[in-house]
């Protein structure tokens, strides 16, 4: 229903070149006008050039084509945003001022006339020159302030934050650039940077999350009089990728819109964002700078992208102006930090958070993570007993149980493992390896045949490919356990094609299939599990002495021979090796 | 006949078109092949890209959903249907068309039809009249222009009291639920009270006409299976029955519909029971007409609801942990500034958040509303000495108590306590 062309541009920077001629300066103009249909019928054009101060009539001839285009095309508004450069002694330059505002007259009546907003606004961009009083660009400022055409300001060099602050409170949008020198060029830097930001707010505010708010910008084009090229997006123009030249886009003009390039579009944006704090502070704008910074860190962790993430996390941080907001970001850190196995950066960024987090249970509960995945299950369950006595409804409970069951199981404490897989089981969640770990705690309790029954239940239940495999090697060992050879083997046999990696499948299978006479085949699963491990001395013990039983007694020797070599203290190796070369000698 | 209805905001995102649907629905169970599309504040759409829409749809009757604020871009859309398609016929319709004077459609060249009555029961008879070809009759339900310039009105065409006998937008997949965030639901039309404020009493004889509880829920099951389930109710008067919005609740429950719904009632029909069952079928967010606090000021409105009923009613409903939106307005008759500062503190006082639906406005007049129609005693004095004949005063007035400047300053001091601050317009 709604119309939505994401091919349509709906920002324009003209990047002019001030030394044109007056015959090129009109050439171009010429150019731009057959693309004007082709744009969104509300577009900003921002006009960017070294013009000395005071000189803009290069923009001016400009804003009369767009206002030509209008009056004969009602549907349309255009905001034009001219870099208006101002020098150290020029003070106002009103009358050239007022001469640019008078093409907005016609608009402003005709909106008057018809109770509606001016198609066609003039939002001038003050960009004094170096050395230029502040009181200079203040007075343009209102200047234009108070002629209906919000100004923005350009302030350069390392104290640019701080006359920005000084000029707080008026309604102005303060382009800060750290590089002085950097002309044209650092305006443009600057535009990028704030386009992929508004764009960004924007999205955030509409409730975009996730790889979403990565997408591609609202369309922009880049048009470069010095080098008469067009380009795609701020992003093409830095690393000069035209789109083709206006010579070649100009005629039909409809060769402006079109796709985008889209894979360069979450580093272009977590970039662009990511130089711009000084001008979200200077703008009063930390609080939508953090819920920018934060939802792109939400939707890095969430692609796994989590350098990125920290990055983001890192800055909605700085800008945070409570602690709730402060220990947010610090939590996805830590669970960025978590997820690439930083362990010690994860502990610290969380434990810095639990200091000021609304939710401390939860910032428990993710650092108990923390030392599960550092295997200090003691310190983990500390933790996890924390976050449940919080009572926090934010702790995944099926996780918390899982967690706390799984780091007893982990230092041996079955009985202690057992209320919590109780408490999950009761949720009726992922029962699968619930009794998985049921059965572990019966296995380590030596109770085989219900550890046998959890395991073949566990079975039943669904458990993912990845948990198939344990399934069915502890079923497998539990039937080895209860003297069930027969049994166990087409069981740790599956259990191999889930985990062909697994040695321990292998060394199992092994002992099933001698345990059941069955020697050759003894023989392949101890070589398969020296395939995984040459340096696995009992499995050569093992191989060894099932050669033995099939009389492949030279090969049973080298075998036990080498077992030794490795591990000289399997004992029935030795005494195996000892009856083997007696009968020989 | 191909029929293109177009939706235009432009200072306001773009919107499910429900009534342009209603309109819509009507014409395509008539056979007619309709399109409804929607353009608002950041649609993105270029002139030679509609110039494209209209050649390949060759719509021969092409209709807008009129208001005040958007009329201006019509005139300029129309424009360039027009030379595009000379021959397509173009209509209005809505509340500034309903009640617009005929001058009004004698100052719009390119506009055809002005609808007078209700969507669904003129727009056929407009589509009967163009295929027709004839250009110098009147037509039921409109105003038109004729072959020789002239302005002809028809005579009125009487509403379906029922409501159920139109049919649905969503039902007959004239709108598209998945392609919306939120889906605009229309159960009623009408409102029997007599704000003089309010242009809705004229438009709709002050009668309240609807849909029965089944078609409504019949419409949230559509469009709850196939959005995303959260609902507007635009509604005039959403809860003009208690019974009748308990029985569209309890229906909601019992299908599960999973549904979050903004809906506006009236203070003096909130009770806690209400508001509990409104909580569970999804209700996320209450909205009441405050107008004003100030007891110089809502006796003179009709309304017939005091403010501190308002207030009980907002308490209830934010402790039950609703969101709660209270429309209030300023420079109304009787109301000087400090009255005006005292809704505001009444808004704040009663725990409001001021965004949105809550942030106050300027009384706007429109055709049809009591004042509008006699506003030299309701003591608003006009801006300018005319306005074009097609657009009403607006808010192009000051009043014998407040002055522009006033204004200003009450709509700044609701600008300043406002938490979403309005929209930016710089570089």
């Amino acid at each position: 229903m709604q119309m939505v062309d994401h091919h349509i541009p709906e920002k324009v920077v003209l990047h002019i070149d001030h030394a044109a001629s007056p015959e090129h300066r009109k050439a171009f103009i010429e150019r731009i006008e057959p693309i004007l249909p082709h744009l969104n019928w509300r577009t900003h054009f921002f006009i960017v050039g070294e013009d000395p101060p005071g000189e803009m009539e290069f923009a001016r001839q400009i804003i009369q084509a767009l206002a030509r285009f209008l009056a004969s095309n009602p549907l349309v508004s255009f905001y034009v945003h001219p870099v208006i450069r101002i020098g150290p002694s020029d003070g106002t330059d009103s009358a050239r001022w007022e001469e640019m505002l008078a093409e907005v007259r016609p608009f402003q009546q005709q909106a008057y006339e018809q109770q509606t907003e001016a198609r066609l606004l003039i939002l001038p961009i003050i960009d004094p020159a170096a050395g230029t009083a502040d009181r200079y660009w203040m007075e343009a400022a209102q200047f234009f302030l108070e002629r209906v055409a919000k100004p923005s300001i350009v302030l350069r060099g390392s104290a640019a934050s701080e006359r920005a602050r000084r000029a707080a409170g008026r309604e102005i949008r303060f382009y800060i650039e750290p590089d002085e020198q950097s002309g044209a060029r650092g305006l443009i830097r600057q535009l990028w940077m704030n386009s992929a930001f508004e764009d960004l707010l924007e999205r955030v505010r509409a409730g975009v999350t996730g790889g979403d708010l990565l997408s591609p910008c609202r369309t922009h084009r880049m048009i470069d009089q010095c080098s008469d090229q067009v380009y795609s997006c701020f992003h093409d123009w830095s690393i000069d990728r035209p789109l083709g030249t206006l010579e070649e886009i100009s005629p039909s003009g409809a060769g402006i819109a079109g796709e985008c390039r889209q894979e360069a579009c979450a580093g272009c944006i977590s970039r662009s964002l990511c130089s711009m704090a000084d001008s979200l502070i200077a703008n009063d704008r930390r609080a939508e700078g953090r819920k920018v910074h934060f939802e792109l860190a939400l939707a890095f962790s969430a692609s796994g992208q989590h350098r990125e993430a920290i990055e983001h996390a890192a800055r909605a941080g700085d800008l945070a102006s409570i602690d709730s907001d402060r220990a947010g970001a610090l939590i996805i850190q830590g669970l960025c930090h978590l997820d690439l196995r930083e362990f010690d950066e994860a502990e610290r960024t969380l434990q810095e958070a639990a200091g000021g987090a609304e939710d401390p249970g939860l910032v428990s509960f993710h650092r108990g993570r923390v030392q599960f995945e550092w295997r200090d299950y003691i310190e983990a369950l500390e933790r996890f007993e924390e976050a449940l006595a919080s009572g926090s409804e934010a702790v995944p409970r099926v996780d918390l149980y899982y967690y706390m069951a799984v780091s007893h199981v982990h230092i041996l404490e079955y009985r202690e493992a057992r209320p919590y897989l109780e408490r999950w089981s009761q949720t009726g969640e992922r029962r699968a390896p619930m009794l998985y770990y049921r059965g572990l705690c019966d296995i380590g309790e030596e109770q085989f045949e219900s550890a046998l029954a959890a395991l073949q239940a566990s079975e039943k239940a669904g458990p993912t490919r990845q948990e198939m495999g344990n399934v069915l090697f502890y079923s497998g060992y539990c039937l080895k356990e209860l003297s069930r050879y027969a049994e166990a083997i087409p069981v740790l046999k599956r259990a191999a094609e889930f985990d062909p990696g697994e040695i321990a499948v292998f060394n199992l299978l092994g002992f099933c299939f001698y345990k059941s006479g069955r020697y050759a085949e003894a023989v392949g699963s101890f070589e398969r599990a020296i395939g995984l491990d040459p340096r696995s001395a009992i499995d050569y013990a093992n191989l060894a002495r099932n050669l033995r039983e099939l009389g492949r007694t030279d090969q049973a020797i080298a075998m036990y021979r080498k077992a030794l070599s490795l591990d000289p203290n399997i004992g029935f190796a030795r005494d195996q090796l000892q009856q083997l070369t007696d009968r020989s000698d | 006949m191909n029929v293109l209805l177009i939706d235009l905001s432009p200072f306001t995102e773009a919107v499910t078109p429900v009534s342009l649907g209603c309109v819509g629905a009507a014409l395509a169970g008539s056979g007619h092949d309709v399109k409804v599309i929607s353009i608002g504040q950041s649609s993105t759409v270029s002139l030679s890209g509609l110039q494209r829409r209209l050649e390949e749809f060759q719509p021969a009757l092409v209709g807008f959903g009129t208001y005040q604020r958007n009329l201006p871009h019509i005139i300029a859309l129309a424009r360039l249907i027009k030379e595009r398609l000379p021959r397509a016929s173009i209509v209005l319709g809505g509340p500034q068309a309903s009640l617009m004077p005929d001058e009004g459609l004698a100052a719009l060249p390119d506009i055809d039809f002005l609808c007078r009555g209700e969507g669904e029961a003129v727009i056929e008879v407009v589509a009967e009249a163009v295929l027709s070809g004839d250009a110098d009759h009147a037509v039921p339900g409109t105003t038109r222009r004729t072959s020789d310039g002239g302005i002809l009105t028809g005579p009125s065409i009487e509403p379906a009291r029922d409501l159920d006998r139109y049919p649905s937008p969503w039902l007959s997949g004239i709108l598209d639920p998945a392609a919306t965030s939120e889906s605009i639901m229309l159960a009623s039309r009408g409102c029997p009270h007599s704000c003089v404020f309010c242009y809705t009493p004229a438009a709709f004889d002050r009668r309240i006409r609807y849909s029965s509880i089944d078609r409504v829920l019949e419409e949230i099951t559509y469009v709850a299976e196939r959005g995303t389930g959260r609902l507007w109710f635009a509604d005039p008067n959403f809860s003009f029955s208690e019974k009748r919005v308990i029985g569209i609740l309890e229906g909601i429950l019992s299908r599960n519909l999973e549904v979050e719904m903004w809906v506006e009632t009236r203070a003096d029909m909130l009770t806690p029971e209400l508001i509990r069952l409104m909580k569970r079928a999804g209700v996320y967010l209450v909205a009441m007409g405050l107008e004003s606090a100030s007891p110089n000021v809502y006796p003179g409105l009709n309304k017939s609801l005091q403010p501190e009923e308002i207030r009980e009613a907002v308490g209830l409903a934010l402790n039950a942990g609703l969101d709660v939106e209270l429309f209030s307005q300023f420079a109304l008759p009787n109301e000087g500034l400090e009255d005006a500062i005292s809704t505001l503190k009444f808004v704040k006082d009663c725990g409001v958040k001021i965004q949105g639906n809550s942030n106050a406005q300027q009384m706007q007049l429109y055709f049809g509303s009591e004042i509008c129609g006699d506003s030299a005693r309701y003591g608003v004095i006009p801006l300018r000495e005319s306005f074009p004949p097609y657009l009403s005063m607006g808010t192009e007035f000051e009043t014998r108590w407040m002055s522009k400047r006033e204004i200003g300053e009450i709509k700044e001091a609701w600008r300043a306590e406002s938490l979403d601050g309005g929209k930016r317009v710089v570089s």
